[in-house]
């Protein structure tokens, strides 16, 4: 894939799986065979738990919007920083809805081969969030 | 660390950062650092 056609595959990505709530978009993106290094423990490995895992952040903010600031690719890595915002309306690694609205940050990083993500990697700004949601005192 | 005493644990956490550069020097930065965990690691914040 060229750097152009990795950039489209993540644009498509984030418009289709986040802003219009469709996930199939990760069978679409992600290999069966993907390796994720980002995931929390509690969840399986590979494309089954960053499945869940978007899951269950759509399921917390239903009204999620994804936005893509930067793109950045070369060879066969994709860079996405973006930034997103909703507001927690259903509950979320076992937080109840606090109704608030909330704005989060991350960077993930893609490895492709043969057309799909075979490896992910990504930090966002879980702190942020947390003390957004109140569940953490700000610091 | 941001008012925590120390604790004498040994933590490993990760981080992604953007740089841009104009005219050969560093001009903007953007970074990504996995606090949360760091925090847990040092026992601050419960884990998951």
């Amino acid at each position: 894939m060229s750097t152009e056609q990795l950039k489209s595959a993540a644009k498509r990505f984030i418009e289709q799986g986040f802003n219009q709530k469709n996930l199939s978009a990760v069978e679409e993106y992600f290999s069966a065979d993907l390796v994720d290094h980002a995931l929390p423990p509690t969840l399986p490995p590979g494309r089954e738990g960053r499945k869940m895992f978007y899951a269950a952040f759509l399921s917390a903010f239903p009204d999620m919007h994804v936005h893509i600031d930067d793109l950045l690719a070369e060879g066969d890595k994709i860079v996405a920083r973006w930034s997103a915002h909703g507001t927690h309306k259903g509950e979320l690694m076992g937080i109840p809805p606090t109704g608030k609205q909330v704005n989060v940050t991350g960077i993930a990083i893609d490895r492709f081969e043969n057309g799909k993500s075979v490896e992910h990697w990504e930090v966002f700004d879980q702190m942020g969030l947390m003390q957004q949601l109140g569940v953490i005192p700000a610091a | 660390m941001m008012g925590i005493p120390s604790t004498g644990k040994r933590v490993e956490i990760g981080s992604i950062d953007i740089i841009r550069f104009e005219d050969g020097k560093a001009a903007k930065h953007w970074g990504e650092t996995d606090v949360m965990t760091m925090m847990q690691q040092l026992g601050v914040v419960p884990a998951q």
